[in-house]
């Protein structure tokens, strides 16, 4: 116990967890809402666009979907790259970039949201 | 006729690894091991292997045997049929034939600091422990480091850093110790990096231990813990 250690990865194995549980909840609701209890016809592009612009709840709940599987997914990637212990220069490079990766993801996916909050039938 | 088909290596002549076919006499109740000394002292007393006690209590005959890490001590020839494959343990350094370098192994095993740590002035006479709290660690203490864990786990093979599961099943040993004092610290370096929070609970460990311990469950408890210890603050310094 004499060298100077890091918790960082009780932190991402905790995080991993946790958006894995809303994960499953957010798959759970979204496969069963929208697909399986959908009793009025063909999903299509009018029918989704509707729902979405319904209900403020329904906005809020795919706002957080888009981060929580940005997060769960580069993070595991994460966990697979840190397997190979990767140094000090290659790990600080690719954390960086899947931070700009996971920011870009987010933004891309709340901006096509709104989009579609918006755009009405 | 039982049949062993063992790895043969000698870094020093530089020669390419390869496997020997012995034919061995058939012998009721004969082990691995037994097979190993009946090739060294009639065919062929170039092989080289590692044993003592012949009743799986030191842990170091463990090989790669048939499909599984185990003790050539306690496997009988008749259970794993009559053609078997005998490697070295993976992840360490091949010394000759089935002897591998022992060292990072047990430099692993050093990191967790495998004694005692009485929080203040230890006891004039001796520590009193009741029943109970003997019994939390009963379980762990049984473990041989005979490194079959070790060989086994995947996560040792890529990072050479991880603690592996044979010092975290023991480490879990000292952090139930009623009569260890440095718990919390002892959790801040498991939930280190190369600590518990590296497995991926594979089950490899816990499927070729031959003590039938379970070094999965153990770093699962530790994980729980350490991340507790966390949450309430209590996490000690890792210096
Ligand atoms: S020789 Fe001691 S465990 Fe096999």
């Amino acid at each position: 116990m004499a060298e100077k250690v890091s918790n960082q990865s009780l932190v991402t194995w905790f995080l991993q967890r946790l958006s894995g549980l809303f994960l499953a909840f957010f798959l759970f609701t979204h496969i069963n809402v929208h697909h399986f209890l959908h009793r009025e016809g063909l999903i299509d592009f009018a029918v989704v666009v509707e729902r979405l612009s319904g209900s403020f709840w329904w906005k809020v709940y795919y706002l957080l979907f888009v981060p929580f599987c940005v997060f769960h997914a580069l993070n595991g990637i994460w966990a697979i790259l840190a397997d190979y212990r990767p140094s000090g220069g290659f790990s600080l490079t690719v954390k960086a970039l899947f931070w700009v990766i996971g920011v870009a993801m987010t933004v891309v996916g709340a901006m096509t949201l709104t989009n579609l909050f918006g755009a009405g039938v | 006729m039982p049949t062993f088909k063992v790895f043969r290596y000698n870094p020093k002549t530089g020669d390419q690894a390869y496997f020997q076919t012995y034919q061995l006499p058939e012998i009721k109740g004969m082990t691995v091991l037994e097979g190993l000394y009946y090739i060294l002292e009639n065919i062929d007393p170039t092989l080289a292997f590692r044993s003592s006690c012949r009743q799986g209590v030191c842990g170091s005959c463990a090989m790669h045997i048939g499909e599984k890490y185990r003790l050539a001590c306690e496997t009988q020839i008749a259970d794993i049929g009559d053609s078997v494959s005998i490697r070295p343990l993976a992840h360490m350094k091949i010394i000759r034939d089935l002897v591998v370098d022992l060292d990072p192994f047990f430099a692993q095993y050093e990191k967790i600091k495998p004694y005692l740590i009485p929080s203040g002035e230890p006891p004039t006479r001796e520590f009193k422990q009741s029943p109970a709290q003997r019994a939390k660690i009963d379980f762990h203490v049984d473990c041989i480091l005979c490194a079959c864990c070790y060989g086994s786990c995947p996560v040792v093979a890529t990072d050479e850093k991880y603690l592996g599961p044979h010092a975290l099943l023991k480490a879990l040993r000292f952090v139930d110790d009623s009569r260890d004092g440095a718990t919390n610290e002892r959790l801040a370096y498991l939930a280190s990096d190369f600590g518990v929070f590296r497995c991926h609970t594979i089950f490899n460990c816990q499927q070729v231990c031959p003590k039938d311990l379970d070094p999965t469950g153990a770093i699962g408890k530790l994980k729980m813990k350490a991340l507790w210890a966390k949450f309430t603050g209590k996490l000690g310094k890792n210096e």
